[in-house]
């Protein structure tokens, strides 16, 4: 289970999203073969920022999500309620993950380069974990 | 004596995440801004009227999203064929984008006014 997975399956439980239908991993899909409403993200780092003297570590992943629909509104509201839930810790139960700190912020809602009558908002949170050696298969 | 240690870097982080994003609002208006009046225009302003543009966090894009944009950025067909000789609305040109984008990234810094409390 890698942070990716484990993080999908958080927002599937979460939003009602199903993966693979409305939330996708890495990138969206071309518009011709999803809805407009759709979640993606993007997970990156697993930087080491404590070692233990017992050779576990405590490591941080950034994850970005995305959120595009057609009405700034819907965006807006769906990014900020994902926000309050992120920035409680103790909401966010990540499988296979032991979470000590989780911190998001909302960042822009813009345009959609692809269709102009589509939105796109992005939210950043940056998720610290306990980490001993892990399967990512 | 006990000490007591404030961190206060993840609100700086968000801090430069969160007016970072903003300052490249800016240059992004900015460069669409500059760019109009010497982006070729012939019978219609449609070069001119088709760009667009998107701020999601710390990454901006611009795009003149007309087939034959990259043509009259280029001044010039991709194999160097078909050089643009005059151009009908004086002051208009190749190289418009890249022009604008090196115009605003000249005066960088004043994107960042008033954001750096």
């Amino acid at each position: 289970m890698n942070i990716s997975k484990s993080f999908a399956d958080f927002l599937e439980t979460l939003l009602g999203a199903t993966l693979g239908q409305d939330l996708f991993i890495g990138n969206a899909p071309s518009s011709n073969k999803v809805q407009d409403s759709i979640w993606w993200m993007v997970a990156t780092g697993g930087s080491r920022i404590t070692d233990a003297v017992t050779g576990e570590s405590v490591k941080e992943y950034s994850i970005e999500v995305y959120r595009r629909a057609r009405d700034y509104k819907t965006v807006y509201n769906d990014l900020q309620s994902l926000e309050v839930t992120l920035n409680c810790t103790e909401c966010v139960e990540l499988e296979g993950f032991d979470t000590i700190d989780i911190r998001a912020s909302v960042l822009s809602i813009d345009n959609d380069l692809d269709d102009e009558d589509r939105k796109v908002g992005l939210l950043q949170s940056t998720i610290d974990v306990y980490e001993d050696c892990i399967d990512v298969s | 004596m006990s000490v007591r240690i404030i961190d206060n870097t993840p609100l700086l982080i968000a801090k430069v995440k969160a007016n970072g994003s903003l300052a490249i609002k800016r240059a992004t208006d900015d460069v669409v801004r500059i760019s109009r009046p010497i982006t070729p225009k012939g019978a219609t302003n449609f070069l001119r009227d088709n760009v667009k543009k998107q701020v999601l966090g710390l990454m901006g894009k611009i795009v003149w999203s007309v087939v034959y944009a990259q043509y009259q950025e280029r001044g010039m067909r991709r194999d160097g064929s078909r050089k643009v000789r005059r151009y009908s609305t004086g002051g208009t040109g190749k190289a418009f984008a890249e022009n604008s984008v090196r115009e605003v990234t000249k005066n960088k810094s004043k994107y960042l006014k008033g954001l750096l409390k």
